[in-house]
């Protein structure tokens, strides 16, 4: 909770994400970027709604970014005037500031830096299950991560004065359910400080990677990596337990505790000799002198960790001893561990029998959850971009690249109007490739956060190329699938006094022709204006806005109007326009069509493409 | 300055020798994190480990939640298979969903309300639920914790009256009443303590009859 995050001392109970977000508080730290993305939302949120609070005593600034180049450039900016700055962003943001990433790493930090990948193993919400260790090999950074909440803020906090010491970035790794548990934190003091501006002194010779500095620096940042090396080897987040027989089990990160609670069930009920354990939280550089310490005598070493098997590939190469984990197939390749998973493994590997038949459980209990309905997540009611799916359908369009936000759920009947989903902005891209080929008329969708973040290089793109389609731009004025954080179309920041952007203005500024806004509830405009748009030979570009009915709803309330509720007169003649074409969570069919209103919230669509005219305004039917 | 902070994880190991796992299931809006919440600030008052994790899906509304509470004497966040001491099911079909946490001890409070996903066919009755989490876990309390929190407080309040029966339970491991209501007051506005602590104590009393 927000007051526990700026309390001084004292032991609270703090999200994951928030104790990376106080780790950055308690060192001090002088900026926060971010491009919101689950599972790492919360550590930026929790540092936007601490900012203000902490004015005066310990203050720093805090942007949202428009993506995570510009969040990771903005505090590669902080850290060369020698401040302190994290980037926070899950793990595929990483991928679009990757280019950052890999110069900076030559250029090294000067104020502490910190970018922080949540990665997300399972996949809960992300398309892929990247394993973001590899970004500290490739780059050749050092990568920290931590095995518990209280080790979140301690090791944020610790990172800054790590890649001080060294001059290094730091990658900061947490996932999902590291940064979604939450756990009991012991809180530090908070520095008191003001933000001071600084005098620029020009370092080139780092700072401009020419060729000929490149090629100095290189092997500059080695011996900075052997460096950090040894003091991973001395890293007090590092350390052995001692075992009763001669395996010993390198547990990375969370994986470290799953093992733990595997070991203690595994002893209380098979009664074996325990495996000595080395608990790693620095992923890279691999601590050596620490792992040769630990292998010293041991007939097998067991790597416990989770998504790809990073530093089981490492020990392979390093040592003689047998090592067990993902490559021999003890551990399963895929998705993330819990104690059940790594019980069920260790007792493969020590050839016994788990705690509980797990699997049999799981079998049994298979049954009885399938006859559970699905509950899949749906567009909220009264969402502005189910109206717009529906137009885009009406109006002829036949091809639907589409983009990552809420709006990816349109690929559900009886919507399906997304067709492709790859990245952030990859609606546009893939839409230019498509209009090479592709006979059929091409309707893209992307979101107005989205647009902002990397959707504007594919659509100039399209105009200079000549290509042919539709982007409709869905506007619901903030990012909505991470929690409503503002965006440049909003003008809102946290600081206050930012300036808001106009999508339709940069979009006729990057040239395209045929540029229209509509009100997304206006449901037969909308169609009249896709239908024109799809018939506009070149791009056209549909500008569908409306604010997330989240928002809007709870706008209205805050300012005490109660919304006009909808129901289904006897008119209706059962056509099932307004739940085979269209789709609302608050419509059913019971023993007829039905309109729960507890959850309609107003927004009067169904009502206008209802053949019938069968659905009327409840207030309006009570006055005649 | 690490083994400061290692304090706080291996804490309650000294203190509790068991430990205790509780999984909160319902749908997104019914306040089940709220609720881990609660028990989470109650447990930490008798200087007892507390791990919480909560699995939500991608939209804001309408998907399934799960939470996990573990207590005691335990390292990570996940519950594993089988293991559930308390189950709660704020949505009657929920429970169904999650069997896999359930074991023949677990005990099950089930709530009786029902929200339907719109691309739902058919739904269990209760009695069916019942009957089918029967088949692995016998000890089961059904509960209509939508009215009880309409007389005592009001509706909202749901997920603290099946806190409030939980609370009933926590007694065994030195966790109680009043200690969540303590919680109530640092989670809750003023404003609605009141009325939240009323709910508490009809979601407790309703345990505490059934077991008289």
């Amino acid at each position: 909770m927000l007051n526990d995050l700026v309390k001084e001392g004292g032991e609270v109970f703090l999200l994951g994400n928030e104790a990376i977000a106080r780790g950055a508080i308690e060192a001090g730290v002088d900026l926060v970027s971010a491009y919101p993305g689950t599972p790492s939302s919360e550590i930026a949120d929790s540092l936007a709604k601490a900012c203000p609070l902490l004015k005066g005593k310990m203050e720093y600034y805090m942007e949202y970014s428009t993506n995570e180049k510009v969040a990771f450039e903005t505090a590669i900016g902080a850290s060369l005037a020698g401040k302190r700055a994290m980037c926070t962003m899950k793990h595929v943001g990483l991928n679009v500031a990757s280019d950052s990433l890999f110069s900076f790493a030559y250029v090294g930090a000067r104020g502490g830096f910190v970018v922080v990948s949540a990665d997300d193993p399972s996949m809960h919400s992300s398309q892929n299950e990247q394993d973001n260790r590899w970004y500290g090999k490739s780059a050749n950074l050092p990568v920290i991560e931590p095995s518990s909440v209280n080790e979140a803020k301690e090791l944020a906090k610790l990172s800054f004065e790590i890649s001080e010491k060294f001059g290094l970035p730091i990658i900061f790794r947490t996932y999902t359910r590291l940064s979604h548990s939450s756990g009991i934190v012991r809180l530090g003091r908070i520095p008191k400080k003001r933000i001071n501006k600084i005098k620029w002194t020009r370092r080139p010779e780092t700072d401009v990677i020419l060729p000929a500095h490149a090629r100095r620096l290189k092997p500059i940042l080695q011996e900075k990596m052997r460096r950090i090396e040894d003091y991973f080897s001395r890293f007090e987040y590092n350390w052995i337990e001692g075992g009763e027989c001669d395996v010993g089990i390198v547990a990375c990160g969370l994986s470290y505790r799953y093992v733990k609670d595997a070991l203690e069930n595994l002893k209380a009920s098979r009664g074996f000799e325990v495996p000595s354990i080395l608990k790693l939280s620095s992923m890279y550089p691999l601590p050596k002198k620490l792992i040769e310490k630990f292998s010293a005598g041991l007939k097998k070493i067991v790597v416990v960790e989770e998504v790809d098997p990073f530093m089981e590939l490492h020990l392979r190469a390093m040592l003689d001893t047998p090592i067990t984990g993902k490559i021999n197939g003890y551990f399963p390749m895929n998705y993330e561990y819990n104690v059940s998973v790594v019980e069920e493994s260790l007792a493969k590997v020590f050839s016994i029998e788990p705690s509980k038949d797990y699997s049999k459980f799981l079998e049994k209990a298979k049954k009885i959850s399938s006859r559970a309905p699905p509950r899949p997540p749906v567009l909220c009611p009264g969402c502005p971009h189910t109206s717009t799916f529906y137009a885009i359908k009406k109006a002829g369009g036949e091809v639907f690249p589409s983009d990552i936000g809420c709006y990816t759920l349109g690929i559900n009947k009886p919507l399906e109007a997304v067709d492709t989903t790859i990245c952030m902005g990859a609606s546009a891209g893939v839409s230019n490739g498509l209009s090479y080929f592709v006979d059929g008329k091409i309707v893209a969708t992307i979101g107005d956060s989205t647009f902002f973040h990397s959707g504007m290089a594919p659509l100039i793109n399209a105009v200079y190329n000549n290509r042919d389609y539709t982007l409709v731009i869905i506007d619901n004025s903030t990012t909505a699938m991470t929690g409503h954080q503002p965006h440049p179309g909003t003008g809102k920041t946290v600081a206050g006094g930012g300036k808001k952007i106009s999508i339709e203005d940069v979009v006729r500024g990057m040239g395209v022709e045929f540029v229209e806004i509509v009100n997304s509830y206006n449901v037969k405009k909308l169609i009249e204006t896709i239908k024109n748009a799809i018939k506009h030979r070149g791009v056209s570009v549909v500008i569908s806005r409306h604010p997330c009915a989240i928002l809007w709803t709870r706008e209205r309330r805050k300012r005490g109007v109660a919304p006009t509720r909808f129901y289904v007169t006897d008119d209706c003649n059962g056509c099932l326009e307004c739940m085979n074409s269209f789709t609302c969570p608050a419509i059913s069919l019971n023993e007829g069509v039905e309109i729960d209103s507890e959850l309609c919230v107003g927004c009067a669509v169904c009502s206008a493409i209802c053949p019938q005219k069968a659905i009327k305004p409840i207030r309006k039917e009570v006055k005649s | 300055m690490s083994s400061e902070g290692n304090q706080a994880d291996k804490k309650g190991g000294e203190v509790v020798k068991s430990s205790v796992n509780i999984v909160i299931a319902g749908v997104g809006g019914q306040g089940a994190i709220t609720t881990s919440s609660l028990i989470s600030r109650a447990v930490m008052r008798r200087g007892i480990n507390v791990i919480t994790s909560e699995t939500h899906g991608m939209a804001q509304r309408g998907g399934s939640v799960e939470v996990h509470v573990r207590i005691g004497d335990v390292h990570s966040p996940q519950i594993p298979i089988a293991s559930a001491d308390y189950f709660i099911s704020m949505e009657a079909v929920e429970v169904l969903r999650y069997a896999h946490y359930l074991n023949d001890l677990t005990k099950v409070i089930i709530n009786k309300r029902v929200i339907k996903p719109p691309s739902a066919i058919s739904y269990p009755s209760i009695d069916e639920i019942v009957n089918t989490v029967k088949e692995i876990a016998p000890n089961i309390v059904t509960v209509n914790a939508t009215e009880i929190a309409r007389k005592s407080a009001n509706a909202q309040a749901v997920n603290v009256v099946l806190t409030g029966m939980l609370a009933y339970y926590l007694k065994e491991i030195g966790v109680y009443i009043e200690d969540f209501q303590s919680a109530i007051k640092e989670v809750f506005p003023e404003r609605i303590q009141e009325k939240n602590i009323k709910a508490l104590y009809s979601g407790y009393n309703y345990i505490k009859e059934i077991k008289a």
